[in-house]
């Protein structure tokens, strides 16, 4: 990838938001009872409202279930599960029948560790909801994660009895054969599957790699696992779903997403925009911050995929185009790449930065006619870039034209004297050419500009050969 | 206390009003204080022990703040007892540096400060330790990772330290986390890999906050810039050649905290794992041409079983269930699972979840972590030093809101474990921000004794205090003078091998005594020791008789 690229990629990966903390919260006097933070300084002001509207309605209400579990979700929709807890159980308590909020229980306790407590309030939930698929799947995938397949597959089966089309259960049944050390059976059961749906593709790649690999096929698993990398079980239900509800405005929630992308969580912050994408499946900014999550957990092809919507709803964000291509990139998906790049150009032709994205691709792909017209279209456009006339120089270097090489090579150090890439590339020339001093002038800016650049060992390699060489010819060569 | 309230959470589960006649739901690994004789008891103070490590934290959220700080425990003096060094971090933006400590083992464990006298200077913002005897000379020499230039100690076997780090050419400039010694090309000397975490630098540091909108350290990934690893190659006169690039190791890094070397394929070379924080973990395996090539993905070890990363932090090796290979284990951060890999020879398969260490430290930030025979059972116990580094869940201390306690777990003759009750093995929860963890004996009972360093707080010396511990034998490997680091004893006890490593870089930026602890259970003799030794000959020494140290010496075994 070209410094322009990870520059695109650093660009939307690590931009920081600027961010203000809101109107302080202040210290609020804590309520008996009532679980509540120390302080809400620093909160989003939004959130400080919601849980002031859901304080009020259980101290108005105490004796109300529902104003607890309300309370509840908006703790949790904010990752404080203790608090979210603590109401949930308060509130059980004024209404122990119903089965949402044993739900809600049975889904903090898993968070929280709580193993034996989580079950019981899944046990409560087939009670009181027999007929709720989703909660026998969920605690399938609570089981498998605390060592207990052979129940986890009780769990499962009772879901699918349920819901046979339920691939999420079927999934969860093979992570069973995995945990079991069944990799044949798990095999098999995924062969058995019929039809993915998208969002189950990405956890049977993983499982099939899994099972290939367990199996000793590991060149069939290879590709598998790299299909698969970085997958989550799939399968969300409408009580969960729910929870959308209490997360506090659109751009609250967006601003608490990018604070946890930063932050270093992109895998709960994708649980948050995922109910946004819920609710407007049509915000450029839900899927632009998904892609931004998605690429820091290496899941480049759906990074990819959130990225191109995100850039297709904001057509005229040169920087959301850019980050699509260089996720289609390191997905080799060059002409999605491509395409992007044209569509850099188009959002503004004299900018460097699609040109140059466009030529890097076309030059990588040995397009080399192609690169030679969108070479001329930027210099007709005006655009003079270093990194330019590096491809140009190395498309010349391909075509054997080495004085048309040096040339852009030198137009690129006039441009920008700290492109390491351009004295790579007359460095290379000059020790080809003979010219002793131009190429150890070269091959140290090199050394300065770029310790680590790869090339650095092959010209010190191939420099020190051509002076061993002249030296052995009586000093006609380097 | 700039975050949640102080939740009764974590040690007491809270419920109010419960759950409609579910009072047994209650309870779990984590769970509350129980009954149970302690494992240990904490007396470092007691002992002499009187360390207080200081972040320098002040208001603004500097990230290595977060991360320090090591600590060794290792025979400065050759006099058979293990003396402790403690690293020290300091602070990032005034001129107070790191003030390491040294303490020396008077044989009892009684501990003095031998700090003023050794000659080692106060420098550099401490992050970890390894300890090896670079110059072959018969001690033990320290390696001192810092936030900016590392530093190399060179032990005069008296407990006077020199500062070689300029003539050794080791001070990697980077953020250096867990370092290792290990003979790499089997040249008889000790060569050193420096895991280095991210680039980093109070300049670029960046602002980050908690799910509520507070402000809150900063994880790697927010700074996407992990830093290269480096592996210096003894050259035997005093100087080191960074030989990374060299050595294959560029092809790959990641935000590196951990390491553990090892021979995790067999072939006889030395390997290295290293544990990346949010990015895949490396398995670095010998190649045909001798250099080391990542196999981690392709062997299964570098992510979660969704093919995800985790937060990788402390990290040790054991052939656990007695097949002749190294299983591995990574320790993560607060809701993730540790990572365990069994070894199946071509592949590693992660069987965190079956073996019981899912759940087991799922509540707790890990970081210190080391497989030893607490109880001297013959079945390897697991300990983890734990330590938040954000403020998403409810505080357990009233004073410092990263504090929790740390993970004791049994280990079970179905090669299972389970969580130790009491918590973390001491009769009364001991609450810290705990990092690096060392192990060794420092009483020389055949108990092992964990010395952990604390953020912001004193350290902790656990003194093994296991009720009716099994019988032990504790054996010195010793090849030209040194300990035969990379080399690995086996023994039998009644039908079942059991194999340890001499390695003291493991855990999370510490160095423990290499020798190796059996617990013989109810055995009192070992008929029958097999070493295999770093160049691949393998002796047989016995039969010896337990509940002694005994040092077995290349050459003299049969």
């Amino acid at each position: 990838m070209t410094a322009i690229l990870r520059a695109a990629i650093l660009t939307l990966v690590l931009s920081v938001p600027q961010i203000s903390c809101g109107a302080q919260g202040g210290v609020v006097a804590s309520v008996p009872d009532v679980p509540w933070p120390v302080t809400t300084e620093g909160f989003d002001e939004a959130l400080v409202e919601a849980l002031e509207r859901g304080r009020a309605g259980v101290v108005a209400r105490p004796e109300d279930g529902m104003a607890w579990m309300s309370l509840g979700m908006t703790y949790e929709a904010h990752s404080m599960v203790e608090y979210a807890r603590e109401c949930y159980e308060s509130g059980i308590g004024h209404t122990a029948d119903d089965a949402k909020c044993w739900y809600r229980l049975a889904v903090v306790r898993s968070k929280d560790g709580d193993v034996e407590g989580a079950l019981a309030a899944y046990e409560r939930v087939h009670a009181l909801a027999p007929g709720y698929a989703p909660a026998y799947r969920r605690r399938g995938q609570f089981l498998i994660d605390v060592g207990r397949p052979e129940a986890a597959q009780g769990a499962f089966e009772a879901a699918l009895e349920l819901d046979p089309r339920d691939v999420s259960s079927l999934l969860g049944l093979v992570e069973v054969d995995l945990e079991c050390n069944r990799p044949q059976a798990a095999l098999d059961r995924l062969d058995g599957i019929a039809q993915v749906p998208r969002p189950c593709v990405g956890m049977r790649h993983r499982l099939r790699g899994l099972a290939l690999s367990r199996l000793g096929r590991h060149d069939e698993a290879e590709s598998d696992l790299a299909l698969g990398r970085g997958a989550r079980r799939a399968g969300g239900d409408p009580w969960m779903r729910a929870l959308a509800e209490h997360k506090v405005g659109t751009s609250a929630v967006l601003l608490r997403a990018s604070r946890m992308i930063d932050g270093g969580q992109p895998a709960a912050a994708l649980e948050l925009l995922a109910d946004l994408e819920a609710k407007d499946p049509d915000d450029a900014r839900v899927f632009a911050r998904k892609g931004r999550a998605l690429a820091r957990l290496g899941r480049w092809s759906e990074a990819a995929v959130s990225l191109a919507r995100a850039s297709d709803l904001d057509r005229d964000d040169m920087g959301l185009a850019l980050a699509a291509a260089s996720a289609m990139l390191e997905v080799h998906d060059h002409d999605g790449a491509l395409q992007r790049a044209a569509r850099v150009i188009e959002i503004d032709p004299t900018k460097p930065e699609g040109h140059v994205l466009r030529a890097d691709l076309l030059l990588a792909a040995g397009r080399l006619d192609e690169l030679r017209r969108a070479l001329e279209e930027a210099s007709g456009a005006g655009v003079r870039s270093a990194d330019l006339e590096v491809i140009a120089g190395k498309s010349a270097i391909e075509r054997k034209d080495t004085v048309a090489a040096r040339a852009a090579f030198q137009r690129a150090i006039d441009l920008d004297p700290a492109t390491a890439d351009a004295w790579v590339g007359k460095a290379l020339l000059e020790i080809q050419g003979g010219s002793r001093d131009a190429a150890v002038q070269a091959v140290r800016r090199v050394q300065e500009l770029a310790p680590d650049h790869p090339m650095r060992p092959t010209l010190e390699a191939a420099l020190a050969e051509r002076t061993a060489q002249g030296s052995a010819a009586g000093g006609g060569g380097l | 206390m700039r975050s949640l309230a102080i939740v009764a959470g974590v040690l007491a589960a809270s419920c109010g009003a419960d759950s409609g006649g579910d009072a047994d739901a209650e309870g779990d690994a984590g769970g509350p204080a129980a009954s149970g004789p302690a494992w240990f008891h904490e007396e470092a103070r007691a002992r002499g022990i009187d360390f207080d490590h200081v972040s320098g934290h002040e208001e603004r959220f500097l990230f290595p703040e977060l991360m320090g700080g090591g600590v060794a425990l290792f025979d400065m003096d050759g006099d058979g007892d293990l003396d402790a060094f403690l690293v020290q971090s300091g602070s990032l933006v005034k001129e107070a540096r790191g003030e390491h400590r040294l303490y020396e083992n008077d044989g009892t464990g009684r501990f003095a400060d031998v700090t003023a006298a050794s000659g080692i200077e106060p420098g550099g913002y401490g992050m970890g330790v390894a300890a090896g005897d670079v110059d072959v000379d018969g001690d033990v020499d320290l390696y001192v990772t810092c936030v900016g230039p590392n530093r190399l100690l060179a032990n005069d076997g008296t407990g006077r330290f020199e500062d070689v780090t300029e003539s050794a050419q080791v001070g990697d400039p980077g953020w250096g986390t867990s370092a290792a010694f290990l003979d790499h090309d089997g040249d008889g000397d000790l060569d050193l890999f420096v895991t280095n975490y991210i680039e980093w630098s109070v300049e670029t540091e960046k602002d980050c906050f908690d799910p509520t909108g507070q402000p809150d350290y900063c994880g790697p990934i927010a700074y996407e810039a992990p830093a290269r690893d480096t592996l210096y190659s003894n050259d035997g006169d005093g100087t080191f050649t960074d030989v990374s690039a060299l050595m294959g190791l560029d092809a790959a890094y990641g935000n590196g905290l951990g390491v553990v070397p090892g021979d995790f394929d067999g072939d006889g070379l030395v390997d290295l794992f290293v544990a990346n924080d949010q990015t895949p973990d490396n398995l670095w395996l010998r190649g045909e041409d001798g250099r080391f090539c990542d196999r981690a993905e392709r062997m299964g070890c570098a992510r979660d079983p969704h093919g995800g990363v985790r937060a990788g932090m402390g990290v040790d090796a054991a052939d656990v269930d007695g097949d002749d290979d190294l299983d591995l284990l990574v320790v993560h951060m607060a809701r993730e699972q540790d990572g365990f890999f069994r070894n199946r020879g071509a592949t590693f398969v992660e069987e965190t979840r079956r073996v019981g260490i899912g759940m087991g430290t799922y509540r707790m930030t890990r970081f210190g972590v080391g497989f030893h025979d607490f109880d001297a059972d013959g079945w390897l116990d697991l300990y983890v030093a734990n330590g938040r580094v954000n403020l998403m869940m409810a505080p357990v201390s009233a004073t410092d809101e990263y504090a929790e306690p740390n993970s004791l777990l049994r280990g079970l003759p179905d090669g299972r474990w389970e969580p130790v009750e009491p918590v973390g093995g001491t009769a009364e929860p001991i609450i810290s921000t705990s990092r690096g963890a060392a192990f060794g004996d420092v009483d020389g009972d055949g108990g092992i004794d964990v010395l952990v360093v604390n953020r912001d707080g004193p350290a902790h010396l656990y003194v093994n205090a296991v009720q009716d511990r099994g019988h032990w034998l504790t054996l010195r490997l010793v090849d030209g003078g040194c300990d035969a680091l990379g080399a690995c004893a086996s023994i039998e006890i009644d039908g079942r091998t059991m194999r340890r490593e001499a390695k003291p870089g493991y855990s999370y930026c510490s160095a423990s005594d290499p020798r190796l602890t059996f617990g013989l259970g109810a055995a009192t003799r070992v008929e029958t020791v097999s070493v295999r030794w770093l160049d691949g000959t393998v002796e047989t020494f016995g039969p010896i008789d337990g509940d002694r140290a005994a040092t077995l010496t290349h050459g003299e075994g049969r």
